[in-house]
């Protein structure tokens, strides 16, 4: 394995395990340019289809901000590796495992703020095949959003209306403003007469831009609405998922690295070991470095 | 027992670790190679069906039931005495998954792959034999999920082997298993996608293992130009396969995602409706599997053809006794293919939608990939011309490969030839193109290779008498099998196709069906002649010497079989691969023999 | 035999049995004559050349061509052929020569040979060449067979324009027939067919797996798909083109039966499988003699369809009265 050194000669040359893991690192970057690679070709191929531009960062509750933090905190773990790389090799093995500890840590708090950010995109229903499509009027954009999936939306917020806005029409909370009003009102319209998708989905939109307001405290748990939004779901899960994948892989690397530091087993002898588990951390900061714009500024 | 002075790992004790877990790549490359054997019994019986469904259409079903009884009983009602439809398409669905990720890939990289480039290069065993190890264990639930999904509700997949979205990803708005568009495309279709995904991560880690084992593990003396032919193909897949699998992976993914998790990475905007059913909202693009399955599968052909190539030339320069012809030239071609065949694998999807003008591109680099082949062949001919041939099994399997492969290439031409593509696509005369080149050829170079290096992996020969009639009745079967399919191709016949007698156009070609049909019977019947000897030999066989054939690579120079870490005294190479038609005592000398 | 069901005293029977029966022989030959297996190669290479000419002698080939382009088609089809043929027999004679000569003269060994740079060159540059001939004298005829005509090359994929197409035909690919509609002849081409192909027109005819059309008119294809992929594929016509899910593929062919004197009717395959019944999307093109043939059949159909969709309003229409 790529793991531990060996005390047996052996007629393998001793560079091998670096060789095989950069080998390695050149079918992942040939998985990263695939996975990337596909997002630019259908995010190009969805916006020249109908003229409509991808989702800015605020339509999907994306915060370029957490980001930039998730960036700068990758780097700083990536740094923080190397120099245990730097102290172990000048001997200094409680220096390195505090250093190990400071990547893992902070490889962590990454993690944590992706976890957020997940979070974030649940509670706003941001999941693929969840999403409503809004496309301003265009013949052939409404021809092709008014199909069975156009219809599943419609049901999906009849469904939510259903259980949050009708024992307010039942029984009315006050004479004034009630809260869910424009909840209310789709409801009834509604119940009068069939809307088309476009129509649900553009009095969804405008619900969810009073959200906040004062009458709209508590805003009925509507999907979410974006044009491409479901294309953007799934790339983004995707590609951020597999990315946070090769993330948890390295940090459970760097705890076994501590473990060892903690036990003061961590030698000189340790130092290939270290040093490839380090480049392979690198990597994973540089494959962030990329995802970061394409996903959050693109 | 003291750590061995070459391996670095202790020679093996227990059963488990001896037989079953072992990191030993000898062990390893047999387990490869007794799983490809078992699933290449799968694969045929399941290309046997299909024939039979298309040579008598009528009566395919009935001929299985009285040929095999109790199948009777499985037969569901509503079929109505004939095979569905549907199950005809989970046959053929099958049978190329089987036999390309199960068979050909595994015994060709997986079982010589491991077997053959540590001892040929004068190693003690993998760079990594764990890792080794690994890679053959993750093929376990790859084998697991690909036999539960002839099970599950619905059946295995059915969706043809390049599983083009939609009818493949199409799902339910709502998450169900059961596809809308195709009843094979449901649960089957998921656990084929995961397989598949489990036998890309192992054929990954075994290349970065064969590539680090060729650069660092060479025994003293062994520079890269004086490595045999068979190691320089393997290196090559290997580099190969390594490239193209990611972008696989990512596909798989992808439209497992799109299978399970409601994404639409391959689902057109606005989504699709089946009948009642209707799929989620979509957005994505259809095509964009194809690109990635291409980008990935079109390599896949070479990663199937290229070590038959490299172990085909050692076998034949072996019982032809003569120098390889141009052995640089040699590597340099296989390179040459190796590179463009990264961007030729649009010349699948000239008639899918893509742009005409990229497909002038790929039509290019396509008629390009045609010269390295040339230049093989036309340094096979070199070699066999004037020498001393001597027909043993091994080396009429591998004159087969090369008589075969020039069929397979020159019919390559024709549908590379974009105009001439649009009336070939998709008919039979793909189908017999890519049998050419995968039964005709990589076939013929497995069995070459098989009968060749069977005396050092069990100590024991193959019938030379059993292994020469499996040859000649497998030659003239295949022959007969294949070769009509480019007439049916010429003449517009679709492939996969149940019941072509619907077609007025095609009740002409009924008989070559039938022909077909029966020559492929008579064929798989003979393969059980190999195997017979394959696994009789194991026990019956003439017990080998170390180097019966007289070859001089390394391996001949380790017992037949090898003991755990190969060698005695770790080899010094002080030549070439391919000193023949030396005159003194011997006729060859060894890559460590001292002297002129 | 017979209760397998099989017909076993026709050819396909019996030939393969004799072919085995013929391979055994073969090897029982070799133990004491080795040149067995290089009759056993030579015969079936030559049984190949053999069956391919027999095949084509029996009309088992390419199917009459009726396209204005399949002529091109044809001719690169068999400029490939001879020069495939020329080298499959250079080749595979070399390697039977070589088996039948399997051994060097008496007192003679094979020569230490290990490669010649001469030769490499030669029979690297050769085919070069040819090959790259063949990829030349292709593309013209390739860029006319997805642009249309004289059309630039570059409108083919997104803009189809308002060519001059005779007709203009959407076909729709669904699980498992093809849908058909044709823009009104008698009315001016739509300026933007990608639209007209999304949306029908109440003037537009619909059938169901039958494309007609006379001799000489340019057909412009406008392909869709509901489902799943489908392909459109007519032998005679040369034209063989993928249904894409959320895209409109434009084709188009202008028909010339050989027999122009009657009636004309060329099956339309499917040739990527859609499904279990892949096999069954059975259609037809059929080429009247002559456009005036053509138009009393389209005025016809028209005429029949208004008056269907007039009674079925009746009907709609009749309830609600009441």
């Amino acid at each position: 394995m790529l793991t531990g050194p060996s005390s047996s000669p052996r007629p393998v040359k001793p560079d091998a395990a670096r060789f095989a893991l950069l080998v390695f690192l050149g079918t992942e970057v040939m998985f990263f340019t695939a996975l990337l690679a596909s997002f630019l070709v259908l995010r190009a191929g969805a916006i020249a289809r109908d003229g409509i531009p991808w989702p800015k960062p605020a339509d999907v509750h994306v915060e370029p901000l957490l980001g930039l933090a998730n960036t700068i905190i990758l780097v700083a773990s990536s740094a923080a590796a190397m120099l245990a790389c730097r102290l172990l090799a000048t001997g200094s093995s409680g220096g390195a495992t505090r250093a190990i500890a400071a990547s893992l840590l902070l490889g962590t708090a990454f993690m944590g703020i992706k976890g957020y950010e997940y979070y974030q995109k649940i509670t706003h229903g941001l999941l693929p095949g969840r999403i409503g499509e809004l496309h301003p009027d265009g013949s052939q954009a409404r021809a092709r959003y008014d199909t069975a999936a156009g219809f599943a939306f419609v049901e999906e917020v009849k469904a939510r209306l259903e259980s949050d806005a009708r024992p307010l029409i039942k029984s009315p909370s006050g004479p004034f403003s009630p809260p869910l009003s424009l909840e209310v009102d789709l409801l009834k319209d509604m119940d009068a007469r069939r809307l088309t998708p476009g129509m649900v989905t553009q009095r969804v939109l405008e619900i969810q831009s009073h959200a906040g307001d004062g009458g709209h405290s508590v805003p009925a748990r509507l999907p979410a609405v974006a044009a491409h939004g479901n294309l953007w779901a799934s790339c983004y899960f995707l590609i951020t998922g597999c990315h946070a994948l090769h993330l948890v892989i390295g940090l459970l690397l760097l705890l076994g690295l501590l473990l060892r530091g903690i036990r003061g087993a961590l030698t000189l002898e340790h130092l290939p070991y270290l040093s490839n588990v380090s480049l392979y951390w690198h990597f994973v900061d540089m494959v962030w470095l990329v995802v970061f714009p394409v996903i959050y500024l693109l | 027992m003291s750590e061995h002075p070459t391996t670095g790992h202790h020679a093996p004790t227990g059963f488990l670790s001896k037989y079953v877990f072992s990191r030993d790549h000898k062990v390893i490359g047999i387990q490869f190679m007794f799983s490809a054997v078992i699933f290449l019994l799968l694969g045929g019986a399941l290309a046997l069906a299909v024939r039979l469904q298309v040579g008598y259409p009528e009566e395919a079903l009935g001929i299985l039931t009285k040929a095999f009884p109790f199948i009777g009983s499985r037969v569901p009602p509503e079929w109505g005495g004939r095979m569905s439809p549907e199950f005809y398409t989970m046959l053929f669905t099958m049978h190329a998954t089987v036999m390309i990720f199960f068979v050909i890939i595994p015994w060709l990289t997986g079982a010589f792959g491991n077997y053959l480039i540590p001892l040929m290069i004068g190693a003690g065993d993998m760079a990594f034999p764990t890792l080794n190890m690994l890679s053959y264990w993750l093929m376990w639930p790859g084998f697991i999920c690909i036999m539960a999904s002839f099970f599950v509700d619905g059946g295995a997949s059915g969706v043809g082997w390049t599983a083009y979205p939609t009818i493949s990803s199409a799902a339910t708005a709502h998450g169900e298993l059961a596809s809308p568009a195709a009843r094979h495309a449901g649960a089957g279709h998921v656990l084929w996608l995961v397989s598949l995904l489990f036998v890309g991560v192992s054929s990954l880690m075994g290349s970065v293992n064969y590539i680090t084992t060729v650069t660092h593990c060479r025994a003293p003396g062994l520079s890269l130009w004086r490595m045999p032919l068979t190691v320089w193909s393997l290196f090559i897949t290997a580099i190969l396969q390594s490239v193209a699998l990611p972008p696989l992976t990512v596909a798989l993914m992808m439209q497992l995602l799109d299978k399970t998790a409601g994404t639409n990475f391959f689902l057109p905007p606005g989504g699709l409706g089946f009948g009642n059913w209707s799929t989620g909202p979509g957005g994505g693009q259809p095509l964009l599997w194809q690109h990635l399955f291409w980008f990935y599968s079109h390599p896949a052909v070479y990663i199937m053809i290229l070590p038959a190539m490299g172990m085909v030339s050692d076998v034949m320069v072996a019982f032809c006794r003569k120098p390889l012809f141009g052995y640089r030239p040699m590597v340099f071609s296989m390179a040459a293919i190796a590179g463009l065949g990264f961007i030729v694998w649009g010349h699948h999807m000239f008639q899918s939608g893509m742009d005409p003008r990229l497909g002038t591109g790929f039509m290019l680099a396509t008629i390009m990939i045609a010269l390295p082949s040339a230049v093989k062949t036309f340094n096979w001919l070199a070699t066999l011309w004037g020498s001393k041939i001597y027909f043993s099994a091994a080396m009429l399997n591998a004159l087969g490969f090369v008589s075969m492969f020039v069929i397979g290439g020159l019919s390559g031409i024709f549908m590379a030839a974009t105009p001439v593509d649009v009336v070939f696509h998709d008919t039979y005369f793909i189908v017999a193109h890519i049998h050419y080149v995968l039964f005709l050829s990589s076939l013929f170079g497995i069995y070459a290779a098989t009968y060749y290096w069977y005396p050092k992996m069990f100590g024991r020969h193959m019938s030379e008498g059993l292994g020469q009639l499996h040859f000649a009745l497998t030659f003239i079967l295949a022959n007969c099998t294949f070769y009509p399919m480019h007439i049916l191709g010429i003449g517009g016949h679709p492939r996969r196709y149940y019941d072509p007698t619907l077609y007025e156009f095609l009740q002409p070609f009924q008989p070559l069906n039938r022909f077909m049909t029966v020559s492929a019977v008579l064929l798989g019947l003979s393969q059980l002649i190999f195997l017979a000897n394959f696994f009789g030999s194991l026990v019956f066989g003439r017990r080998a010497s170390t180097n019966p054939w007289n070859a001089n690579t390394l391996e001949w120079e380790a017992p037949s079989p090898p003991p755990h870490g190969n060698f005695e005294n770790a080899p010094v190479v002080v030549r070439g691969p391919y000193e023949y038609a030396i005159s003194g005592s011997t006729d060859h000398l060894t890559q460590t023999a001292s002297g002129a | 035999m017979s209760n397998l069901f099989i017909n076993t005293s026709e050819w396909p029977f019996y030939i393969p049995i004799a072919l085995s029966i013929f391979a055994v022989l073969m090897f029982a030959l070799s133990k004491a004559w080795p040149r067995a297996w290089s009759i056993l190669f030579g015969s079936t290479l030559l049984a190949v050349l053999a069956g391919t000419m027999v095949a084509a002698w029996a009309g088992l080939w390419l199917p009459a061509n009726g396209a204005s382009f399949g002529g091109e088609v044809d001719l690169l089809f068999n400029l490939i052929l001879v020069l495939t043929t020329f080298f499959f027999i250079l080749t595979e004679a070399i390697l039977v020569w070589s088996l039948w000569n399997h051994k060097p003269p008496e007192g003679k060994s094979p020569s230490a040979i290990h490669g010649d740079h001469r030769l490499e060159l030669a029979w690297t540059i050769v085919p070069a060449l040819l090959l790259a001939g063949i990829a030349v004298v292709q593309m013209p005829t390739w860029a006319r067979m997805k642009g249309a005509g004289n059309e630039s090359w570059l409108s083919t994929r997104y803009e189809v324009g308002s060519d001059k197409a005779d007709l203009l035909v959407c076909v729709h690919g669904r699980q498992w027939e093809w849908r058909v509609r044709y823009h009104d002849p008698t009315l001016p081409m739509p300026t933007r067919p990608l639209d007209w192909a999304a949306k029908a027109e109440p003037t537009d005819l619909h059938a169901v797996n039958e494309i007609h059309a006379y001799p000489g008119a340019k057909v412009r294809l406008l392909l869709r798909t509901h489902d799943v992929i489908h392909s459109f594929f007519v032998p005679q016509l040369r034209i063989k083109q993928d249904m894409l899910p959320g895209r409109t593929t434009p084709a188009w062919f202008i028909p010339t039966p050989a027999d122009s004197s009657r009636e004309n009717r060329w099956e339309i395959a499917c040739a990527e499988l859609c499904g279990g019944n892949h096999y069954r999307m059975r259609g037809q093109v059929v080429i009247h003699p002559d456009k005036s043939a053509f138009d009393a059949w389209y005025a016809s159909s028209a005429g029949e369809q208004s008056r269907r969709k007039r009674s079925e309003k009746a009907v709609a229409s009749a309830p609600k009265a009441s």
